[in-house]
């Protein structure tokens, strides 16, 4: 399904070794009739992908084994994800590690705590930017 | 022609004409002649010899007769004589005896009064048989005590010796007297020179029977002759040409000086003209006719004139010419003494010569030299011949210091020892070298360096004079003393100094060094080290190693500086040394040498380490910290997360529709995650700004939209409490200036939020203000509440509220200003507030300004 702003339109992969935020970020995509695959195993991400094939990745940073730097480092060595937006989703707020992440290459960058609509709103202006820069 | 002849002719005339006849037939028989001029011969000289024959006898006839009658006359007178003579002689000798008895009588009065002359008689062998007046007078002995004595004693013992007194009576014996000159002695052992005549007698028969004696004294005599001799001599042998001529001063004497003096000898010039021969000029002032008249009418001249040698070189002559007269005071000669005063001219152009060298030497000198003369052996001294600047040194004028100054400039005080101790090695016979001041007559302190040298008197028994050169050094001893202050102001200077330092010469020996040096390399003094060099301190390697870096200036001539290496300290423990190392040159521009300095930087070094390490370890805690600080705020955002997205999404009826009070709790929930999360945030920014670690952005900032941003921002916050938020911004503003825009807006926000918590009405107005070209203002001016004055200090501070009940009342961090504060500064800002209680509150924020 192809990516667009409607969120309805989005499968994402949301990898959070926080179940509670896992949770809580399925409850605000699920609401907006996106789909959603979580997973709390990073290491899982790559076998998550092949199986769910995400049109939208969401990482959260910090997490014990496979961080979410290292994935994303490695997705995006992916050409066959080159269409697939990956965002931080993160409690990493200080200004140097937000820009470490564009630096990285991350397409969005969204810092913990989030309200709901902040979230959708930040995924919708992100996603439009991702998609306008690939046409 | 006498009768004998005659007489003796007549036999012999016989034989003439035989002696004829013979001669005149050889003559014919040899064919001379023939036979009748033969005859005619033979008769003609018979007839001629016959004749003077008979003539000769006839004179001689004639002659007879006459003899024989003048000898009858004479016989006759002669027998009438002899009967007269006969008479006379009767009568004579009767006289003549008597006489004799006078003469004999009168002669030994004679001889006995004559006191001149000894007279004695000797006997045969020589032992006195009489003694006279004359003789006792001239020998001391009276006749009693002499008499019988032998002659001989009056001989001196070398005649005796050489047995003169038998040999003279021998001699007087053989030729009948001896007549001589000799020493002879008087009783009392004195001797004169006598003469003598020894007369031998003899009686009838011809019998020696003894001698006469007659000795005079001559020693006056020849004392006489002596002086004589002496005067002669004297004429010849003067110095001064003596010389005598006729008043024609034509030369009749010239001595000995004179040959000497003109090179001519007598004989050349007896008889010629003195003038001529001597060529001699008067001085130009004095007229040769002056001089002439003057002599003629004084008998006398002298004065000093011209003559000349033989060689014709000039002589100066002081001469004195006599005129000599007879009895009668007639001018007869004239004698001149000339003295040859050539050498005394000469020397009187050479004292002439030396007295203007002295002037002249005396008035380039700048020191002096004198002497002085010891009064009586005492200390006292008086000065008696000063050359050189005594004057300018002293102040005393050469004349008064001759007349009385006796050592009169007084010494200065401080040098009164030296100058007794050089008074007393001097009157002690040694030399002295003396440095000392003397306060001179114009006040002034002068330093003099004074040799002195003593002068003997001939016994070599007291020094009697003293020989001094002064020296006026004072500006050099000014130079030195101010040298040695300079000197001793350097040397303290460079002993205060704790590094080391040192000179060294080509050889890398060290020519002067410092305390903190000798310390280092554990020598008492600086002085042990002087001559010395590294390889006396360092190990072989390391001073090797000195060396060869010495060695590269002086081949370079470049300066070796800040270097720092490795050496050996005190206890021969490990040190860090900061060189730095400087050639010397001499004025010729030479290089002789190196200075320099080394400072022991150990313990720099180990500060600079131990810094190192501190400023390591607190990078490293930074680090932590930054990390700690991360880890905090991902941590905590982690739970706030579920919290705050939770509450929200519940609030947003994500999970389901809520009851009326399960909304009212869930937006609790959600809005105490809020405070706290903000709580967090300003923590974090507070954090990172102590830490140093806030970095502002400087991008252009478009003031208007700024303005906007906080308005859209903070407009349902001032809805909520009925109060109207208004915004001002200064038309000089630059629409777009540098600066942070999200730090900007923090700035804004957290002021206008925070008045619009502490007003209940009225309103919160921001302005935007341009104070000048260089500077803004944010100002936030509310209707609220209002700051008590005994607050307004703390306002700005972290975890401050006005009161602890605000807190509760009002709710915030209490953080929200310190941070509006801390921005500020960074920014190179300030921040101020205004309040008056229950009326209002203003904060400025005043920011340097810089248009994009």
């Amino acid at each position: 399904m192809t990516l667009t702003r409607d969120s309805s339109s989005w499968r994402a992969l949301i990898v959070d070794d926080k179940v509670d935020n896992l949770k809580l970020a399925t409850l605000v995509l699920e609401s907006r009739k996106a789909k959603v695959k979580a997973i709390s195993e990073s290491q899982r991400v790559f076998e998550a992908i092949a199986e769910f094939q995400p049109n939208l990745i969401l990482l959260d940073l910090a997490m014990p084994g496979l961080n979410g730097w290292e994935i994303q480092r490695q997705l995006r060595a992916r050409p066959d994800l080159s269409s697939v937006p990956i965002i931080a989703l993160t409690a990493l707020s200080m200004e140097k590690d937000i820009q470490k992440g564009i630096e990285a290459g991350f397409d969005c960058y969204v810092t913990k705590p989030y309200r709901s609509e902040l979230l959708i709103a930040q995924l919708t202006a992100c996603i439009g930017q991702f998609i306008d820069g690939l046409s | 022609m006498n009768d004998i002849p005659s007489r003796r002719l007549l036999p012999v005339a016989t034989l003439f004409p035989l002696v004829i006849a013979w001669v005149c037939l050889k003559g014919q028989q040899a064919g001379f002649y023939n036979a009748e001029f033969g005859l005619a011969l033979f008769a003609l000289a018979n007839v001629i010899v016959f004749a003077t024959l008979i003539f000769v006898v006839s004179r001689s006839l004639n002659h007879l007769d006459m003899q024989r009658s003048s000898a009858m006359q004479a016989l006759q007178a002669a027998h009438d004589q002899l009967d007269q003579h006969v008479q006379e002689r009767t009568l004579a000798l009767a006289q003549a005896n008597k006489a004799l008895e006078n003469s004999e009588r009168l002669f030994r009065l004679l001889v006995n009064s004559v006191r001149d002359y000894a007279i004695f008689m000797l006997d045969t062998s020589g032992n006195i048989v009489s003694w006279n007046t004359g003789a006792e007078h001239l020998k001391g002995y009276t006749a009693q005590e002499i008499l019988g004595q032998n002659f001989s004693r009056f001989y001196t013992p070398e005649d005796r010796a050489a047995n003169i007194p038998q040999r003279l009576l021998q001699i007087a014996e053989r030729e009948g007297h001896f007549v001589g000159e000799g020493w002879r002695v008087r009783k009392d052992g004195s001797r004169f020179w006598a003469s003598i005549v020894l007369t031998a007698i003899r009686d009838e028969q011809d019998k020696l029977i003894g001698f006469s004696k007659v000795a005079r004294n001559l020693t006056e005599r020849m004392e006489r002759e002596r002086q004589l001799r002496f005067h002669a001599s004297l004429q010849e042998a003067a110095t001064d040409a003596v010389i005598a001529t006729d008043m024609n001063f034509v030369i009749q004497s010239w001595n000995k000086a004179a040959e000497h003096m003109y090179g001519w000898r007598e004989h050349e010039v007896l008889g010629k003209l003195a003038t001529e021969i001597l060529d001699t000029r008067f001085p130009p002032e004095l007229p040769r006719e002056q001089v002439l008249r003057s002599f003629h009418e004084n008998a006398f001249w002298s004065g000093e004139l011209t003559q000349h040698h033989k060689d014709g070189s000039a002589i100066a002559v002081l001469g004195s010419t006599v005129l000599l007269k007879d009895e009668h005071d007639t001018p007869v000669g004239i004698v001149s003494v000339n003295h040859d005063i050539t050498s005394r001219k000469q020397a009187e152009e050479a004292l002439r010569l030396s007295e203007e060298r002295y002037r002249n030497l005396s008035s380039v000198l700048w020191d002096y030299a004198c002497s002085y003369h010891y009064l009586n052996g005492s200390y006292e001294a008086q000065l008696e011949w000063v050359v050189g600047a005594f004057e300018e040194i002293t102040g005393h004028s050469i004349e008064e210091a001759l007349k009385n100054f006796s050592l009169g400039t007084p010494i200065h005080p401080n040098d009164q020892g030296i100058f007794r101790q050089r008074q007393e090695k001097l009157h002690s016979g040694q030399d002295d070298i003396s440095e000392f001041r003397i306060i001179n007559k114009r006040g002034e302190v002068r330093w003099l360096r004074s040799y002195g040298r003593p002068e003997w008197d001939a016994t070599r028994q007291a020094v009697t004079r003293v020989y001094i050169g002064v020296q006026d050094i004072t500006e050099r001893k000014n130079i030195e003393v101010e040298l040695a202050e300079e000197r001793n102001r350097l040397r303290t200077l460079i002993d205060t100094l704790p590094d080391f330092i040192y000179i060294k010469d080509m050889q890398h020996r060290f020519l002067l060094t410092n305390i903190a040096h000798a310390r280092a390399r554990g020598c008492a003094s600086p002085d042990e080290l002087i001559g010395k060099s590294d390889f006396d301190f360092f190990p072989h390697d390391m001073a090797e190693r000195f060396q060869d870096e010495e060695t590269e200036i002086f081949r370079t001539g470049q300066p070796l500086l800040d270097y720092e290496q490795p050496s050996k300290g005190n206890a021969g423990g490990f040190v860090w040394a900061l060189s730095n190392k400087v050639p010397i040159r001499n004025v010729q521009g030479e290089l002789t040498g190196l200075v320099g300095i080394t400072r022991d930087i150990t313990e720099r070094k180990q500060q600079a380490q131990a810094l190192e390490i501190a400023l390591k370890r607190a990078e490293e805690a930074n680090r932590l910290k930054s990390e700690f600080l991360a880890t905090m705020s991902h941590e905590l955002r982690t739970p706030l997360n579920a919290i705050i997205g939770f509450s929200d999404a519940l609030s947003n009826h994500l999970a389901g529709e809520l009851n009326e009070r399960q909304q009212e709790y869930m937006q609790i929930i959600l809005n105490n995650g809020e405070h706290l999360l903000s709580i967090i945030n300003n923590l974090l920014d507070i954090s990172k700004i102590e830490a140093g670690q806030f970095e502002l952005n400087n991008t252009a900032v478009n003031i208007a939209g700024l303005l906007d941003h906080v308005k859209r921002s903070l407009q349902s916050l001032a809805d909520i409490k009925g109060l109207s938020l208004l915004t001002m911004l200064d038309e000089d503003m630059p629409t777009s200036i540098m600066g942070d825009d999200l730090r900007l807006k923090q700035i804004i926000i957290n002021l206008v939020g925070n008045a619009i918590k502490f007003t209940q009405t009225g309103s919160v107005k921001v302005c935007i203000i341009k104070i000048d070209a260089s500077n803004w203002a944010i100002k936030v001016t509310d209707t609220g509440i209002g700051i008590p004055p005994e607050a307004l200090e703390f306002v700005f501070e972290q975890f401050r509220q006005v009161d602890n009940s605000s807190t509760r009342h009002y709710g915030g961090t209490g953080l929200g200003l310190a941070i509006v504060r801390q921005l500020s500064l960074l920014m190179e800002g300030s921040a101020q507030v205004q309040s008056q209680l229950n009326k209002g509150s203003t904060f400025t924020i005043t920011l340097p300004l810089t248009k994009a």
